[in-house]
């Protein structure tokens, strides 16, 4: 229970976060929780809601959503490390 | 044998799991491409709103509780400093509107018609260092008259983007100065046409033959909008190998401290 409302209370802050932070401080406290709360799905919905805030039409990119992008990236990265780390322990 | 047949049961599930995974992450990902998910912009908007205003606020209170702490001669000393300065600015603008008025009547004589321009004041809610898509969050949208293609200026003559996606009360504006982003422009008095590409924040470099005639503080415009200026040569390099001159210039004002900008009403 102590888990899970800290999880929420995380979810809130990273969407605060949103529209707060400059974005490379976004992306480091992003990367911070997916580590923390691997899987993290919430923090990828976050960045979709993100890219649709801030988004505009662009040629470069392929006009990927980057904060979506970045977050998978990160997802990813961190479900990779937790699994080494279970494996190594 | 129940044992291997259980693992590979979770293997299974595991497989499907990662394959739901995959599809629905390329769904997403297809649907903000293709604009499908675009109907979200403006329901996120009106919840940024408030936030976003919240947060400047608070900004602009945290900011002014630092003058209590600063001691009385280093006030006077700043007063001075910006005494100074704006005397400089009012003498400079006095000039340069007595410039203006010379350059409309000559342009009158040749029979050009002079357009009066409508400004919508704006203020800027979102910043671009809010996201990476250098871009500006303003407070007016489709309620105000505002119009998808509308100049964004700052300072009144200075232009720094357009306005890219509209909602009921905010609108989103691109900047020019987006990295990899062209844009045709013209340098100098003589109106040198080029091609400018962005580099994020308010910079552009461009390149032109080496030997063209451009100086330190050559005015950027665009265009079709002779007046209204993009931006100011900063720096020009020059090498002996490349046939080519690279011009850095930037946008006279600084777009990450802007706080109003004008929606210029065509």
């Amino acid at each position: 229970m102590g888990s899970n409302s800290t999880r929420i209370i995380a979810v809130v802050l990273l969407l605060l976060s949103v529209f707060v932070l400059p974005w490379w401080l976004l992306v480091i406290f992003a990367a911070v929780l997916f580590f923390y709360y691997a899987p993290f799905f919430e923090g990828l919905a976050i960045g979709l809601i993100a890219d649709l805030l801030y988004s505009v039409p662009r040629e470069i990119f392929w006009d990927l959503p980057i904060f979506f992008v970045c977050f998978l990236i990160c997802f990813l990265l961190c479900k990779i490390v937790h699994k080494q780390l279970r494996i190594s322990n | 044998m129940a044992r291997l047949l259980k693992n590979n049961r979770k293997i299974k599930i595991e497989i499907r799991k990662k394959l739901f995974f995959t599809a629905v992450v390329l769904l997403l990902i297809l649907a903000f491409c293709s604009g499908t998910m675009s109907f979200l912009s403006g329901p996120l908007q009106f919840v940024g709103r408030p936030i976003w205003k919240i947060k400047n606020y608070s900004v602009d209170f945290v900011s002014e509780l630092g003058v209590f702490f600063k001691t009385k001669e280093k006030l006077r000393e700043e007063n001075k400093i910006l005494k100074n300065k704006l005397g400089k600015a009012n003498f400079q603008l006095f000039n340069r509107k007595a410039l203006l008025e010379e350059n409309i009547k000559l342009k009158e004589i040749l029979g050009r018609k002079n357009e009066d321009f409508k400004f919508i004041l704006a203020n800027v809610i979102a910043k671009p260092n809010l996201s990476p898509y250098d871009s500006l969050i303003l407070d007016r949208g489709s309620q105000d008259g505002v119009k998808k293609g509308n100049k964004v200026l700052a300072d009144a003559d200075i232009i720094i983007g357009e306005i890219a996606e509209i909602y009921s009360k905010t609108s989103k504006a691109k900047l020019y100065s987006f990295p990899r982003d062209t844009l045709n422009v013209a340098l100098g008095f003589d109106k040198i046409f080029a091609q400018a590409v962005g580099k994020g924040g308010g910079n552009f470099e461009l390149k032109l033959p080496q030997g063209t005639p451009i100086a330190l503080g050559d005015l950027v415009t665009l265009p079709e909008m002779g007046l209204l200026v993009l931006g100011r040569v900063e720096e020009i390099d020059l090498r002996p190998e490349d046939p080519f001159q690279t011009v850095l210039f930037k946008s006279p004002v600084n777009i990450f401290e802007l706080r109003w900008v004008q929606i210029l009403q065509e």
